[in-house]
């Protein structure tokens, strides 16, 4: 079995609280509970590092009868076996697969196929170039994948690595004894050549009875370089991140603290909160001059205005209101999802951006976001 | 016949063609290669083949008698050494920032062992002839010629190709450079003379220092010097310091010095006995304060008890005299019965003036009568009786009032005494005790761990579970009485219920459910932290 587990997964009791749907944190261990975005299908919780074991589980191998010796000079083929380990049947897309010899630059390798069911394999084959030194030849296979569920995506990068010993093909007859009289043909030389040294050598390379299978790790530098996870800047936004919500009237925001709501979505427009019976999470309201609400401008956002959710390690924004929205001054229209940034502001009214605006302020830690601020903005009409 | 050895005749050699005399011979010769030499045969000017090695068996009279009969075989033999070699040339280049780089390149080179007959491409027209020896030398090939023939196509299609890529910094210690050279190098020979039977095995090159590094190192010296200096500075700085201070010191100790030196033998005695006579009053002090304080609580707990006792033993006696009375009352007005009773018949037996009938009738109006009479006493002490309980109910209703009354009273002055006492004080008189328990309490749970805070957490976090579970029993407020005399501990024991009469939250039953108190979601009793906030809901 590849050893894709990782040693940071959910405790047994994380699992049983969260078959609780109104539960955001374990109720014995008091740990937040992080659920899968197809929590639904697989039942799955997150690992330290944003990974559903459950739905990202594969596993790739090196097929029966591989070559795993080389002569200075030959290539090396591998064909090898890419397997989705799913318990449940969520499907995995292979997005790409590399290769490395040594130090050289990663080359991609053309997959004909993307999608893999629960429990199927593909095969994909890969060629090393002419292996020129004698000695180890280190391989590394680098492979990303992702899991999708209705418009969310997540992806992974793994990596591995193959030592293929090449060996020197060296000569080692000696004292060999080589007549040369004229006693059998008469004038000139016998010569008795038992072994010729130009002789070819048998090709006969190491072979092996069973697949094997290879070592797959996360590699969360590689994610970044790709753009898969994180933001260009280095750091990403985990899903324990302390969301805080400033500006807002009394239970029109979550409290502040990580949301560990079950679908993970923070869903933001004119209707009431969840805990008023409402649809949202967070109420959008413009304020009127003096402070009470401004009813005319309020009528224009709608019910359900927008989603806020995490992914990837980014903090993504959805439209959801037909109307659309303004992002940093740019119009985006329902359907659109993309990551906001430090210091964006959302104006969920296009004609109207000062009826009520958010501003997005992260808090970084290293690499890591630790808290987000969300600053709620309403400037009464005809005001500044 | 032992085997004649044949070697090169230096080691700077690569490869030797062997003399015609070195066949030529009455007697047939035996020739060894050693196993880490090529050997090529010619016969009449064509390659018979190549060898690694091998024994060797030529001329002789048999050989010489078939010559004469079917003509001359001529036969050469060109030796070739396999082993790699060390060649070694220098290299200049200019950096992509123009300095000049400087290096020496060592070559691991080998005579092809696959193809060791094309080595034959390397050996044309070279002879060695010694001018001073009767016999010509050997036609040879030097490891020199080699590099001779090569070096030409290193210098600008590597060198200066590789080198002016990389600036003049970041040459030295860049094994990527060093690769890069190696394998271009490999290329350009395997083109060159890869056909020839010559191949690279490995190439490195070792950098003499170029102008920006002795810059570089000059600089470095320069500031390291600049280091020194400061760090001289410094010291020489701190050391100045140093003297001020320890000047100043000295000034200030001869001022003490001169204050002690003065004063007499006695003033010396007195200050000595001042100081310890106060410290031994501090400790009595406290010693004596902590005493009293216990010594006046369990006074006012005795009297407390003694006067409910009596109050008890004084109603009881009350009641009981009453009822004493009213028998007393009862026994005599029988008694005056049982009197008239026999006065009656004494009178009647005298006179003999009643007729029997009279008499039996007589007899049943006064027993009528008796029986009436002793109805109207029972009945009295009955009424007696309901009365008396009447009473009691009363008295009892107006003690609680009392005592309700004096609860709240205590109430009020433990808040209005609360506003000097300490939190372990306020804590443990909420646990319901009086302010003077909560001063010994305090008190001792200072004495035993002051220090130890953890206990002291306990003790709070114990008490206000006390509080919260409304423990307000006298039989409670006893026990933790008892045991808070063995300290903080005790204390805990009795205000959380160690008698195991308060209710607590683990005695509640599986399918219960608490709030939390942070964001109220209702959870299991049984949860260690709250679902909706991740609060800690159990203290342990």
């Amino acid at each position: 079995m590849a050893g894709t587990h990782q040693t940071n997964t959910a405790k047994a009791c994380c699992f049983r609280s969260a078959l609780d749907s109104n539960a955001g944190f374990c109720g014995d261990c008091g740990e937040p509970i992080i659920r899968c975005m197809a929590f639904d299908d697989c039942g799955g919780l997150l690992d330290k590092r944003g990974r559903c074991p459950v739905c990202v589980h594969p596993e790739l191998s090196l097929d029966a009868g591989a070559a795993m010796a080389v002569k200075v000079g030959g290539s090396l083929a591998l064909p090898l076996v890419i397997t989705n380990r799913s318990p449940v049947s969520r499907p995995l897309f292979v997005t790409g697969l590399w290769m490395r010899e040594d130090d050289g630059p990663m080359r991609q390798i053309e997959l004909p196929w993307q999608r893999l069911d629960a429990n199927a394999s593909a095969e994909a084959g890969v060629r090393t170039g002419v292996l020129e030194n004698a000695g180890i030849t280190r391989l590394d296979l680098q492979i990303t994948v992702a899991t999708r569920y209705l418009w969310h995506e997540e992806c992974f990068a793994f990596t591995t690595s193959i030592a293929i010993p090449v060996e020197q093909d060296s000569q080692t007859i000696i004292n060999q004894n080589y007549n040369i009289t004229a006693d059998e043909i008469g004038a000139g030389m016998t010569i008795y050549n038992p072994s010729r040294i130009e002789k070819e050598r048998a090709s006969g390379a190491q072979t092996h009875d069973g697949p094997i299978a290879l070592n797959l790790r996360r590699v969360d530098a590689v994610e970044k370089q790709l753009d898969l996870r994180g933001y260009s800047k280095g750091y990403g936004v985990p899903r324990t991140v302390q969301l805080e919500w400033n500006g807002f009237g009394a239970g029109h925001a979550p409290p502040s603290g990580p949301f560990l709501a079950a679908n993970g979505l923070i869903a933001a427009g004119r209707a009431a909160t969840m805990s008023d019976g409402g649809l949202n999470d967070v109420r959008l309201l413009a304020d009127a001059r003096g402070g009470g609400l401004d009813e005319q401008r309020s009528v224009h956002v709608s019910r359900r205005h927008f989603l806020l959710y995490i992914e990837n390690d980014r903090l993504m924004l959805r439209v959801e209101s037909s109307n659309g929205l303004r992002l940093n001054g740019k119009s985006l229209s329902r359907g659109k999802s993309v990551a906001i940034q430090d210091g964006d502001t959302l104006s969920p009214l296009i004609n109207d951006p000062n009826a009520v605006s958010l501003t997005f302020r992260f808090e970084v830690f290293h690499d890591e976001v630790a808290r987000i601020s969300v600053l709620r903005r309403s400037i009464p009409s005809g005001g500044h | 016949m032992a085997s004649h050895p044949i070697v090169l005749s230096d080691p700077a050699m690569l490869a030797e063609f062997l003399r015609q005399s070195e066949f030529k011979g009455l007697f047939e010769k035996r020739l060894a290669v050693p196993p880490d030499y090529a050997a090529l045969l010619f016969r009449n000017g064509q390659l018979v083949d190549a060898y690694k090695g091998g024994h060797f068996s030529v001329g002789g009279v048999v050989d010489k008698l078939k010559s004469i009969v079917g003509g001359s075989t001529n036969i050469g033999m060109l030796i070739a050494d396999l082993k790699p070699f060390k060649v070694q040339t220098s290299i200049k280049a200019m950096s992509r920032d123009h300095v000049e780089i400087a290096g020496t390149v060592t070559m691991e080179l080998q005579v092809n062992p696959d193809t060791p007959s094309n080595i034959l491409g390397m050996m044309h027209g070279i002879s060695r002839s010694n001018p001073g020896e009767e016999v010509p030398g050997r036609k040879a090939l030097s490891k020199n010629e080699v590099l001779d023939r090569i070096r030409p196509h290193l210098s600008d299609r590597v060198g200066e190709a590789v080198i002016g890529r990389v600036d003049a910094v970041d040459i030295r210690g860049d094994r990527g450079l060093q690769d890069k050279l190696q394998a271009d190098i490999m290329t350009e020979v395997e083109r060159v003379a890869g056909d020839i039977g010559i191949m690279v095995r490995a190439v490195s090159v070792e950098w003499a220092m170029n102008a920006v590094e002795v810059e570089a190192i000059e600089t470095a010296e320069i500031v390291r010097q600049q280091a020194a200096l400061d760090r001289r500075l410094d010291i020489i700085k701190r050391e100045i310091a140093r003297e001020s201070d320890a000047t100043e010191f000295s000034i200030k100790s001869q001022v003490d010095l001169a204050k002690l030196q003065n004063a007499s033998d006695d003033e010396l005695k007195t200050m000595a006995l001042n100081s310890e006579i106060e410290f031994l009053d501090a400790r009595e002090k406290a010693t004596r304060r902590q005493e009293f304080e216990v010594l006046e609580h369990e006074i006012a707990f005795l009297q407390k008890e003694r006067a409910a006792t009596f109050e008890n033993q004084l109603a009881n006696a009350t009641q009981e005299s009453e009822l004493t009375k009213i028998k007393a009352r009862q026994i005599a007005a029988e008694r005056d019965i049982e009197k008239l009773n026999s006065d009656h018949a004494d009178a009647v037996r005298k006179t003999n003036a009643f007729t029997d009938l009279e008499i039996a009738n007589r007899t049943q109006i006064q027993q009528a009568e008796h029986i009436a009479r002793l109805q109207d006493i029972e009945l009295r002490a009955q009424q007696a009786e309901v009365d008396f309980e009447i009473r009691k109910g009363q008295a009892a209703t107006q003690n609680q009032a009392l005592l309700i009354n004096a609860d709240a009273k205590a109430r009020v002055d433990q808040l209005n005494a609360g506003r000097q006492m300490t939190p372990e004080q306020i804590l443990a008189i909420n646990a319901g005790l009086s302010p003077d328990v909560a001063a010994v309490l305090a008190e001792q749970a200072r004495a035993k761990g002051a220090a130890n805070n953890e206990t002291m957490q306990v003790m709070r976090d114990m008490v206000e579970a006390a509080t919260a579970a409304q423990i307000r029993s006298e039989e409670q407020a006893r026990n933790m009485l008892r045991t808070s005399m063995d300290g903080a501990v005790g204390v805990a024991h009795g205000a959380g219920g160690g008698g195991g009469s308060a209710p607590s939250s683990s005695g509640a039953s599986a399918d219960a459910a608490i709030d939390c108190p942070k964001c109220g979601t209702s959870n299991a009793a049984k949860a260690n932290f709250c679902k909706g906030c991740g609060h800690k809901l159990r203290t342990t």
